[in-house]
């Protein structure tokens, strides 16, 4: 997997700071691809909205990121010392809601956003439109796993934010 | 830093997607919590609900399209209230003409005489229908 840059993606809510990862030759986000192109589907539009009004209002302003809104992914990420990180996906099926977002949930105020797709089958490795996001999730986060595991990077005491060893927030893994 | 894709989104997005995502979040979160509090797992939830285990995963994961009824039945075998509905309360002012006003109160601890009231609605019954 090519460098990318692990930034925030919107760490303005009370309660929670979303993060997501940029390859490093693109200027968009994998989370913003996303929602670009979910909220340019007519089909999936409201669904987005359901999900964003999710992230931001509900996990932002009101409940945090609790472990009740994230269903553990098909492949369980080994826990980072010393919180218990899993890469999962959103979790929100009411009822046979269309979208999958894959991510990574660090703490109740810290999460790691990926993409994904429309979800049309089970499970996501039985997907084809999910398959290749789920993939590519997985992958970053053995790169973010292996950062923490040898220090080069970190979370903040008040677990809003990561930065590297030096304290700059500017990561490329 | 704000996401300006994301807050777009939000602002687009009507009143009612915003609010029922609001009661899904509450309900969900209180029941789990509710769960874990008791020491519960879903398995046991799910015996004393007469459901199957994976009928209960998907009710807390969201897949369920909860009924008044199923809430009522989770309600009394957790011991918990999931939901609450503000009260109101009407009282009679006699004059020469009979004025319904219904309050409510933002506090339902707080007596009658002592609340906030938030809103009221004043409505004219005509005098031929007073008693």
């Amino acid at each position: 997997m090519n460098t990318f840059a692990l930034e925030i993606w919107d760490d303005a809510s009370t309660l929670v700071s979303f993060y997501t990862v940029r390859m490093e030759r693109s200027e968009v986000s994998e989370t913003d691809k996303f929602m670009r192109k979910f909220n340019d589907d007519e089909r999936y539009r409201n669904a987005l909205r359901e999900l964003v009004s999710l992230l931001l209002k509900t996990m932002g302003e009101q409940q945090g990121a609790h472990p009740v809104f994230f269903s553990r992914g098909e492949n369980r990420a080994v826990a980072l010392p010393p919180s218990k990180a899993r890469i999962g996906e959103i979790t929100f099926e009411y009822p046979e809601f269309p979208l999958r977002l894959f991510c990574y949930r660090i703490s109740d105020a810290l999460v790691i956003l990926f993409n994904g797709g429309p979800k049309t089958a089970a499970s996501a490795q039985q997907s084809e439109d999910l398959n290749m996001p789920f993939i590519q999730a997985n992958e970053f986060v053995k790169r973010i796993e292996a950062a923490f595991r040898n220090e080069m990077i970190e979370v903040s005491r008040d677990e809003r934010s990561i930065t590297d060893f030096q304290g700059n927030t500017e990561i490329y893994l | 830093m704000k996401n300006s894709l994301a807050h777009q989104i939000l602002e687009e997005t009507p009143a009612e997607i915003h609010q029922f995502i609001r009661r899904y979040g509450e309900l969900v979160v209180r029941i789990y919590d509710l769960l874990e509090e008791k020491g519960w797992t879903q398995k046991d939830l799910a015996e004393k609900l007469d459901k199957s285990p994976s009928e209960i995963s998907k009710w807390l994961s969201g897949e369920h399209n909860f009924t008044l009824r199923s809430l009522a039945k989770l309600e009394i075998e957790l011991g918990e209230d999931l939901i609450q509905i503000p009260k109101t309360r009407k009282f009679r002012v006699h004059s020469s003409k009979v004025i319904h006003l219904e309050f409510s109160r933002s506090d339902k601890n707080v007596p009658i005489n002592e609340g906030v009231y938030t809103s009221w609605k004043p409505e004219i019954v005509p005098e031929s229908s007073v008693a």
